[in-house]
């Protein structure tokens, strides 16, 4: 993985272009049909969650099976919060969800990042699994295999329902993303940013040269979770359901999917993976009863021939072509 | 429905009372021959092996007659939403299911479609996750701008979507997605989703009646369940229902596999050492025949009874190597009621088996009965309703239809429950009896439990109900 | 006492399949370091095509040619599936061969799904026709017997085809140095493709010899990779000793578990994994390992 980050010295191209995203992203609504409010509300929570992945694959080097516990975690709290004790009110309660998920991380990676490659993806895929025998055994708490039907929440007082207001969640979910992806940003380029770059490069050198290696990997790996966390707890109201199955690791094989398809070796990557990711799956699913072995297909041909996902590879064509993105 | 015209526009009370008389004296005449037809089939007291011997003539036709109509129909076809599984284990369950659907609705589109529109399917695979489903749904509504969908949907499904589509406005009726409390604390007051299949609480309550009526004397219980909700409420229920029937009955065993496992042998040894009565596997599917394999193995139905309260369903799966004398309930069995009694059924049995001699052992199951079902039902719905106003109904108005509407299919006659939108018909039990002529176990004797008999009236939670006895 | 010989003899059956589809997980492991998540489609993949064969064949006196044609079978499909795709990735970063095997598994499941049909396959006479011995007084199916025996069979042939043959000693030299090997003149090429081939045959049996006690059906995959995973790390990943003594302990704690504490079946052997990792995450008899 030897690809480095890139980013453009031009900065009247990344201006417009962030622009351009930004209006097109607060236009969704008006597209008219509540369905895309809907989709656009769920992309939005996959790439606040690739972003989030992204810390550990893209950024530290490690591939993690585990991070669909971390969404499911979120989404449960959310859901237990409202539906069983009957907490309510809409931002503390997401709140909540994302910090007890960055708890939860800071425990379990603590144990995982003493250890790297595949015993890592090993050790998280247990965990997670440990968790979706727990969710799916404790089904008096849980609801099992049903799983747990979330009542709306309350904002500012009033009911909310995402079904009911698809636009205006979807506004809320916009919000946080752009949060969410501006905290990343500036953590990215912070000197921890660049510390992760170096541990994941040359873990041996980054040692020698004074970088904390372990302890900044655990720094990663709660980041990534408190975003997995966050997904979850949003995606929660969008479906008013939850199931085990997000605990499950082929559920965080679409994380993986989506980072991967967008490009793990630049920022916007993951943004750009989650979108393209839940789009894709949507239509996919929609058109054909064979879409496990179209995704699959997918996968394989991206990991093959389109490593470095959408938009890596355009990157790269277009420093070849144009030559204006300079920068190694 | 989205077509409104201005002339022969009945007023909204009108046109409930006249359904509601007309469906009241529907019912009682449905009643009263539902009665003859199955008197003779309740379960023998004492004598098991006697089968049913009330001969009834009933000469009704597979399909409802088509009624030509006259006043204003749209001309286009009706887009029927279909969002089942083809994918994952599930798709075992539904697949057969959407075959049958398949059938009905080519016979129906062959007489003319339904008062001269055809049907046409627009199918959606939700491979048995909740959020793909509401996906489908949404796009389906949105999208696709379907009039009508219906659902084979799993519990977590049913759960799911249901408050999705009481938002939606769009008539949606599930098939299976039978979980108890969908309309006993999800959706309490139903009003664009209608359930089809007997849900769970009443598959375990009939069944726990027909483990007493067979065998009186039974006192030591054991359970191999499926170890996740399903699995341990029906076991919670059965022995609910048998604690009220038996009152020194105890739990002597019980183990819990998980589900889609593949050995069996350290939970049948378990239960064998506790040496019960009787032994009830709650498992479905797959994990159902490996076990009654396994178990003839371990000399299991030797030493004890065993019963099984979906089994009826999958028995197939096991062969000519069946012990005799499993009592299994189901929900819907392809050879009841009897095809000499019952038209509709002989000629269900014979198209899917001329068809898919190798799917589901070659004769439908309760998918197939739910899915034929569905497509008639709405078919009798709107006819019915067209009737009333003289021109195609509206939603809501097949919607007041169905609500009373009682409809003859392959297992017999069903209808729905008003308040909670349930349709409910004959649970049926029976012990297996190995026949050469099919080349696995059938069910033999057969008989019925009506649903007056376990069916907690609606508004009442099944353990409430059940305590009152 | 005869309660305690029943789950031992269990825990050895249970045991015996997953030592067969775990020893193939290990050994693509540990010869060409590749964690092969599809292995759970070639376990499935090997029971449907058991299915197949046995319902072609039964009545015959050639029905147990289903098993080892079920597995050539699979094995062949592995070779298949390890030139066509995943030989372009073992040079390179290990997030490739997870990232490449997991969208393979995704492909072969479906395809297996729409070669098969979505219904299970049963398979009759097999199970019942090999009847019941008296074990202490109560029956014992004949068929667990036969499988604990063909298992340890075939682990005597692994290990005298691994350190008494060329081909063993070639395999093993991979295993332990690759460039040391492909220096001394070994064509790690072909022994990297002969290990996908015994490994994804070893599935293949294992899924085989499931069938005819229990049946083949969409599923099944995910829970074989996930219990191979299991008895890989306790054992010790990339070896054929571990393999077999996780796998029997994980067989003999589920059998013991089941009986006595049954609450916690599912979720201890997660915890365990996770367990060992922590602890000594070489397992048992793995290579050494060193802690980032």
């Amino acid at each position: 993985m030897k690809a480095k980050i890139g980013w453009t010295t031009n900065r009247l191209h990344s201006f417009a272009g962030i622009t351009i995203s930004l209006v097109a992203l607060f236009c969704i609504p008006l597209l008219g049909s509540s369905y895309y409010d809907f989709l656009f509300s769920l992309a939005l929570i996959y790439s606040m969650w690739a972003l989030g992945y992204n810390f550990l694959l893209g950024y530290t080097g490690l591939l993690s099976f585990g991070h669909g516990a971390f969404f499911g975690l979120g989404a449960y709290t959310v859901a237990i919060l409202v539906t069983k004790f009957s907490f309510k009110p809409f931002l503390p309660v997401i709140g909540i969800a994302v910090l007890a998920t960055a708890f939860l991380g800071a425990v379990i990676g603590y144990l995982c990042v003493r250890y790297t490659e595949v015993y890592f993806a090993l050790l998280t895929l247990a965990f997670s699994m440990f968790f979706y025998a727990l969710v799916f055994k404790l089904y008096y708490w849980t609801g099992g295999s049903d799983g747990i039907g979330i009542r709306p929440p309350d904002l500012f007082g009033l009911r909310f329902s995402a079904i009911e207001y698809p636009a205006h969640y979807y506004y809320i979910t916009l919000a946080f993303f752009l949060i969410s992806v501006y905290i990343g940003w500036r953590i990215v380029n912070s000197p921890f940013g660049k510390a992760l770059q170096a541990i994941r490069d040359n873990p041996l050198k980054a040692e020698a040269i004074g970088i904390p290696v372990r302890r900044y990997k655990w720094y990663a790996f709660i980041i990534s979770t408190a975003y997995s966390g966050l997904a979850g707890a949003l995606y929660a109201p969008l479906f008013g359901h939850v199931v085990p199955d997000l605990f499950h690791f082929l559920f965080a094989g679409e994380v993986l999917f989506a980072t991967l398809l967008g490009g793990y070796t630049i920022f916007l990557g993951p943004i750009v993976g989650g979108i393209v990711f839940t789009v894709a799956k949507r239509y996919i699913t929609a058109v054909t009863i064979y879409w496990p072995l179209v995704l699959g297909a997918l996968l394989v041909a991206v990991t093959l021939f389109f490593p470095q996902g959408i938009v890596g590879t355009t990157y790269s064509l277009l420093r070849r072509k144009i030559g204006i993105k300079g920068g190694e | 429905m989205r077509v409104m015209s201005e002339e022969a526009k009945i007023s909204r009370r009108k046109f409930i009372a006249g359904t509601v008389a007309a469906t009241i004296a529907g019912i009682v005449v449905g009643a009263g021959g539902t009665y003859a037809a199955f008197a003779g089939a309740r379960a023998p007291e004492k004598t098991v092996t006697t089968t049913v011997t009330k001969t009834v003539t009933t000469t009704v036709t597979a399909a409802s007659p088509t009624i030509t109509p006259t006043g204003a129909i749209p001309s286009g076809p009706i887009k029927l939403g279909v969002i089942t599984i083809f994918t994952g284990p599930g798709a075992m369950l539904f697949d057969p299911g959407f075959k049958a659907l398949e059938i009905e609705v080519e016979k129906i589109n062959a007489q003319g479609g339904i008062l001269g529109r055809k049907i046409e399917l627009v199918v959606k695979d939700s491979g048995g996750k909740p959020d793909v489903c509401v996906d489908h749904f949404k796009r389906l509504v949105t999208e696709e701008k379907v009039d009508y969908i219906t659902v084979g949907a799993t519990s977590a499904e049913a759960c799911a979507i249901a408050p999705v589509v009481e938002e939606s406005n769009v008539l949606t009726i599930i098939q299976e997605g039978t979980a108890t409390k969908l309309f006993e604390e999800v959706d309490t007051s139903p009003k664009y989703v209608f359930r089809i299949a007997n849900y769970d609480a009443l598959d375990a309550i009939s069944h726990a009646i027909a483990i007493h009526q067979a065998w009186p004397d039974a006192k030591k219980f054991a359970v191999i369940g499926a170890d996740y909700v399903w699995g341990h409420d029906e076991w919670n229920i059965i022995t609910t229902v048998l604690k009220k029937l038996v009152p020194d009955m105890e739990i002597v065993a019980e183990a819990w596999p998980p589900l889609f496992s593949t050995d069996y042998s350290a939970h049948i040894s378990k239960v064998l050492a506790a040496k019960p009565d009787v032994v009830e596997l709650c498992l479905w599917g797959g994990d159902l025949v490996t076990c009654i394999k396994q178990g003839t193995g371990y000399g299991l139905f030797k030493q004890c009874r065993v019963s099984s309260v979906t089994g009826g369903e999958y028995v197939w799966g096991v062969g000519m190597e069946c012990p005799d004398g499993i009592l299994c309930s189901t929900r819907y069995y392809f050879l009841y009621p009897p095809w000499d009694r019952w038209h509709i059924n002989k000629e269900f049995n014979e198209e899917f088996h001329r068809r898919y001699p190798d799917v589901h052992g070659g004769y439908p199951g309760f998918n197939c009965n739910s899915a034929y079902t569905v497509i008639h039902a709405l078919k009798l719905a709107i006819e019915k309703a067209y009737t009333m106003t003289g021109r195609w109904p509206e939603t809501e108005e097949i919607i007041a239809t169905m609500e009373n509407l009682m409809i003859p299919t392959p297992g017999g006659y069903r209808y729905f429950r008003k308040e909670d939108h349930q349709m409910l018909g004959y649970a049926i039990s029976g012990f297996t009896k190995v026949s050469a002529e099919y080349g696995f176990a059938i069910l033999d004797p057969v008989w019925a439990v009506p649903p007056e008999e376990m069916a907690p009236p609606p508004g009442k939670k099944w353990k409430e109900w059940v305590e009152s006895w | 006492m005869i309660e305690v010989i029943r789950f031992i003899l269990d825990g050895l059956f249970y045991g015996s399949i997953l030592y067969l589809v775990a020893s193939g997980l290990t050994l693509i492991f540990g010869v060409a370091n590749i964690l092969n998540l599809a292995h759970g489609a070639f376990y499935m993949l090997g029971a449907y095509v058991a299915a197949i064969l046995i319902k072609l064949m039964i009545g015959t006196p050639y029905t147990v040619i289903a098993f080892p044609l079920a597995a050539v079978i699979v094995g062949l499909t592995g070779i298949a599936i390890e030139r066509g795709f995943i030989k372009w990735i073992y040079e390179k970063d290990y997030t490739y061969q997870l990232l490449l095997t997991f969208g393979l598994s995704l492909v072969l499941s479906d395809a297996v799904r729409i070669t098969f049909g979505t219904e299970p396959m049963y398979v009759t006479k097999l199970y019942a026709h090999a009847g019941a011995i008296d074990v202490l007084g109560n029956p014992y199916p004949v068929y667990n017997l036969i499988v604990i025996g063909l298992a340890f069979l075939i682990g005597c042939l692994l290990w005298l085809m691994m350190s008494k043959t060329r081909v063993g000693k070639v395999i093993r030299a991979c295993a332990l140095d690759r460039e040391m090997s492909e220096g001394i003149g070994i064509n790690t090429s072909r022994v990297f493709a002969l290990a996908f081939f015994i490994g994804t045959a070893l599935a293949g049996i294992s899924g085989a010899l499931v069938v005819p006690q229990s049946a083949a059906m969409l599923g099944i995959d995910a829970d074989a990779l996930i219990q191979s995973f299991i008895v890989i790390v306790i054992g010790g990943v990339g070896s054929m000793k571990g393999a077999l003594i996780g796998s029997l302990i994980i067989g003999l704690i589920r059998a013991f578990g089941i009986a006595l504490f049954p609450e916690i079946e599912l979720a201890i052997a997660y915890l365990v994994m996770a367990i060992v990792l922590l602890v000594r995450p070489q397992g048992l008899f793995g290579r050494e390992y060193r802690a980032a």
